[in-house]
């Protein structure tokens, strides 16, 4: 059975890039506005940030972070993303250092924690990875440890503070994603990844609480949404998995690419998953909830392939997932694409 | 990222070296008994194989090698391999050099971006240290050495999770990142695109233990299959029928890592508009790198580890010419854009005497090997690229001519009460200027005022976002000047002393009490 109706999406013109994306998980973070054009897009590169402002004007900015005390020694970037809360928006860098909270134009900084580097074993990495707002007043990032760091943001001004440390990962953290839809009655709003493809659901509010833990199968997850209680996981084995957030039984296995997946994303007003991954396919998918059994569905939509690229960051550019927006390994340009 | 990517990277590329170096040594050695004295022979090759391989495999150096450490630059690792070339008798110039590191570099690029599983850059490790293995067959004793690091690498990395295999393969790939140099036989193989990037090919196996794609499951909530379907994509994959070996013997599966060149497949690279993203290679070579003392330490660590032999009195030392002609080499030489030239290391940094004199000791074999250019360099590492090299000695053979001094009585008075005829000392010499807004400008000094305002003529500007620009002159306003890098070969007291008594010969001229005076002077009774 091949799905009916499938959409076209076509290429747009693509924004260019001062210095080429890295390899890693999500590595492309569009802040959404209400129009058709994406606000603002960036990437990570080496040591760097470059911000892009689309639409008519397009600027292009790279941001050099300074870590706090040394300027001079530069530090790998490992993620890079918008969190919009509803009293502001924060723009978030994870690197080996620690995590570096910026006014949403990249002008300020607005808060810097540092990572302890000294309390690891010298052979383990350190870096901060999984960015994610959650629960109206937190920004939650996870650690190469496999914590998740949950920080308290003020709705103006830098008095922010580490509110939670939640320890159940025992790998380092990939990806983590809050709610887009409506979550339903104690499914949990809030879910965190890690290498070992092991996911915890949580509750936001004073206290997180876990919900439920869904095991791996020894693959990585290397990038995660949640959406109506739905969770949906990428892993290293290019296997899509759709998960009951509440109860954490599986409900879909989707092979979906012959590589590495590198990043997923969701558009919450219509359920389109996008997913991209080191095969150079990015793919759209429609999720859906049959009004009868209650089962979760999925049907292959589009499928683009980006000739010699392998995608490391993908999302929609906008709530109904008309548009969307990918990068690659080596690429110096946001390639963009809309529906036709 | 990860602190465990750098024995991975040095035996690979390491691996790739010897492939290309055995390679031209067949090409160019000539059976023994008809050879003249400065020509190859297979025994001078064997020797040659065995003598780098030794070198490499080293106890000593392995041990330094596992550390946990971060990556350095391109530029350090490529010291490495100069050293390492040029462990046995045979002397590779700076183009040859060039063009070696240039393909190795894309050689385990390819392998990296294209392994299918992060677990899978352990085979394609395997697979270089199989076919060196194979070089050394009949050498026991080092044979043994490598055995010794194939256990060692199976110790380290057989434990670790897919995770963290992916961390060190993002880890070689950021190293990687901009690099598009092209390569023939990689073009011939339509394996490399004509703008210098990898082609990813979308049919053949997939990965050990993925699915092919194509099939959708959907259960219920006990976990029942209710619904089947499938997709269709333009790819078009089979399945993997067996997975690689990881033992010490084995078959590896994999082809990637495998050696690739023969006798009758000579390789050539193309440089001409090769790079897509020029700044960023020129980014790597021309800012002064911040980790340099760190990135000294492991230079020492390393090269101190590497045990090289000296060609003996008696012997010339052969020379491996990585082109067909020597002509080819030297015009590589001359027409290498600027910004692809990997710069030759010199260090000069405060350390620890003893691991001083040890690093000076064996970059001093270097230079006597490669003659290296003259170093400049406050900052720890800083370098010439080879064109530009008898320019600048030229001018150091002319810097004994010193800048004109001002007309003007007020800046002579200044500079001669200031350290700014120290640098009005450097008229002529290729230096770094740091300006107040972190951009860096490298040129060769022109003219220096008393309000340190420089001039800079042939300049390298580098702003502080790293972008890289050339300007035939600089001017730059003494309120922005934060630091000048003092060459190290400048005699601080020689050219103060030098700079006093030229403003001395202005100020008196005509010999004293004649002529029109500087200053009045204080009537004597």
């Amino acid at each position: 059975m091949v799905t009916a109706d499938t959409e076209m999406y076509r290429k747009d013109k693509s924004l260019p890039l001062r210095s080429s994306s890295a390899a890693l998980y999500n590595n492309l973070s569009v802040l959404r506005t209400a129009g058709p054009q994406p606000a603002r897009l960036c990437t990570v590169h080496g040591p760097g940030l470059s911000l892009l402002s689309a639409g008519p004007g397009a600027a292009l900015r790279q941001l050099q972070p300074k870590e706090g005390g040394s300027a001079l020694s530069a530090s790998l970037l490992t993620q890079a993303a918008w969190c919009a809360l509803p009293a502001r928006v924060l723009l978030v860098l994870a690197s080996q250092r620690g995590i570096q909270m910026y006014e949403a134009d990249g002008s300020i900084m607005v808060y810097w924690h540092a990572l302890d580097v000294s309390e690891h074993p010298p052979a383990q990495a350190v870096f901060a990875r999984g960015i994610a707002a959650a629960g109206g007043r937190f920004i939650c990032v996870g650690t190469s440890s496999g914590l998740v760091l949950v920080f308290d943001i003020p709705p103006k001004g830098t008095n922010i503070t580490v509110s939670q440390v939640l320890e159940q990962h025992r790998d380092a953290i990939t990806d983590i994603a809050a709610e887009l839809g409506q979550a339903p009655d104690g499914a949990g709003d809030l879910v965190t990844a890690d290498d070992a493809g092991t996911l915890c659901v949580w509750s936001t509010g004073e206290e997180f609480t876990l919900r439920s833990k869904i095991l791996g199968f020894g693959c990585t997850c290397s990038s995660v949404t949640l959406w109506n209680g739905v969770v949906a996981a990428g892993y290293g084995s290019g296997q899509i998995r759709l998960y009951e957030a509440a109860s954490g039984v599986l409900r879909a296995e989707v092979n979906a690419h012959a590589r590495w997946i590198y990043a997923l994303d969701l558009a919450p007003e219509t359920g389109k998953l996008l997913s991209g991954a080191e095969d150079s396919f990015v793919h759209v998918w429609q999720l859906s909830r049959n009004p009868d059994t209650e089962d979760i569905e999925i049907q292959h939509r589009h499928a683009e392939c980006v000739t010699d690229t392998q995608v490391c960051g993908a999302r929609f550019c906008d709530p109904q997932g008309d548009s969307f927006a990918i990068t690659g390994y080596d690429l110096s340009e946001i390639l963009c694409y809309s529906c036709v | 990222m990860s602190a465990r990517t750098l024995p991975l990277l040095f035996l690979n590329l390491g691996g790739e070296m010897l492939y290309i170096l055995d390679q031209r040594l067949r090409a160019q050695s000539i059976p023994g008994e008809k050879a003249r004295k400065d020509e190859w022979t297979d025994v001078d090759r064997k020797r040659v194989m065995n003598d780098i391989i030794t070198t490499m495999f080293n106890k000593k150096f392995m041990e330094e090698l596992f550390k946990p450490q971060e990556l350095y630059s391109k530029k350090a690792l490529r010291t490495v391999y100069d050293r390492l070339a040029h462990a046995s008798i045979m002397r590779l110039n700076q183009a040859s050099m060039d063009k070696l590191y240039d393909l190795m570099t894309m050689a385990f690029k390819y392998q990296v971006l294209l392994c299918p599983r992060p677990k899978d850059i352990l085979l394609v490790t395997f697979n270089h240290l199989d076919t060196i293995k194979d070089f050394v067959h009949d050498s026991p004793g080092i044979l043994n050495q490598v055995d010794e690091t194939f256990r060692q690498l199976i110790d380290t990395y057989g434990g670790l999770s897919a995770g963290e295999l992916q961390l060190i393969r993002q880890t070689l790939l950021i190293f990687f990142q901009d690099m598009h140099i092209r390569v023939s036989i990689f073009l011939k193989d339509k394996v490399q695109n004509s703008n210098g990037r990898f082609v990813l090919p979308i049919s053949g196996p997939v990965p050990w233990g993925t699915e092919v794609p194509g099939l959708i499951r959907m259960f219920n909530r006990n976990g029942d299959e209710v619904k089947r379907t499938e997709f269709t994509t333009d790819g078009n994959y089979v399945t993997l029928q067996r997975e690689g070996s990881f033992d010490l013997y084995g078959d590896r599966v994999l082809k990637l890592g495998t050696n690739m060149y023969s006798v009758s497949r000579p390789v050539e690279t193309h440089m001409a508009g090769s790079s897509k993203n020029p700044a960023s290679h020129a980014k790597e070579s021309t800012v002064p790198n911040p980790l340099a003392k760190e990135e000294l330490n492991f230079l020492a660590r390393l090269l101190g580890g590497l045990d090289i032999k000296k060609p003996g009195g008696s012997e010339t030392g052969f020379r491996l010419n990585l082109f067909t002609t020597d002509e080819e080499e030297e015009h590589a030489a001359l027409t290498r854009p600027e910004e692809l030239s990997y710069k030759v290391i010199n260090i000069e940094a405060v350390q620890e005497p003893g691991r001083r004199a040890e690093l000076s000791r064996i970059l001093g074999e270097l230079e006597s090997a490669g003659g290296a250019a003259p170093s400049c360099g406050r900052v720890g590492v800083e370098g010439e690229e080879r064109p530009r090299r008898t320019a600048v000695q030229k001018e150091r053979a002319a810097c004994g001519r010193a800048m004109e001094v001002s007309h003007s009585v007020k800046e002579r008075t200044i500079a001669e009460n200031s350290l700014v005829i120290l640098l009005q000392g450097l008229h002529g010499l290729v230096t770094t200027v740091d300006l107040r807004d972190e951009s860096t400008a490298t040129g060769r000094v022109t003219n220096v005022d008393a309000f340190m305002n420089v001039r800079l003529a042939e300049v390298t500007y580098t702003d502080r976002q790293g972008a890289v620009s050339h300007l035939d002159e600089l001017f730059v306003t003494g309120r922005n000047v934060r630091y000048v890098h003092i060459p190290d070969e400048v005699d601080i007291r020689a050219t103060i002393e030098r700079q006093l008594q030229i403003i001395h010969r202005v100020r008196y001229f005509g010999g004293r009490d004649k002529g029109r005076k500087e200053f009045p002077r204080t009537k004597h009774k």
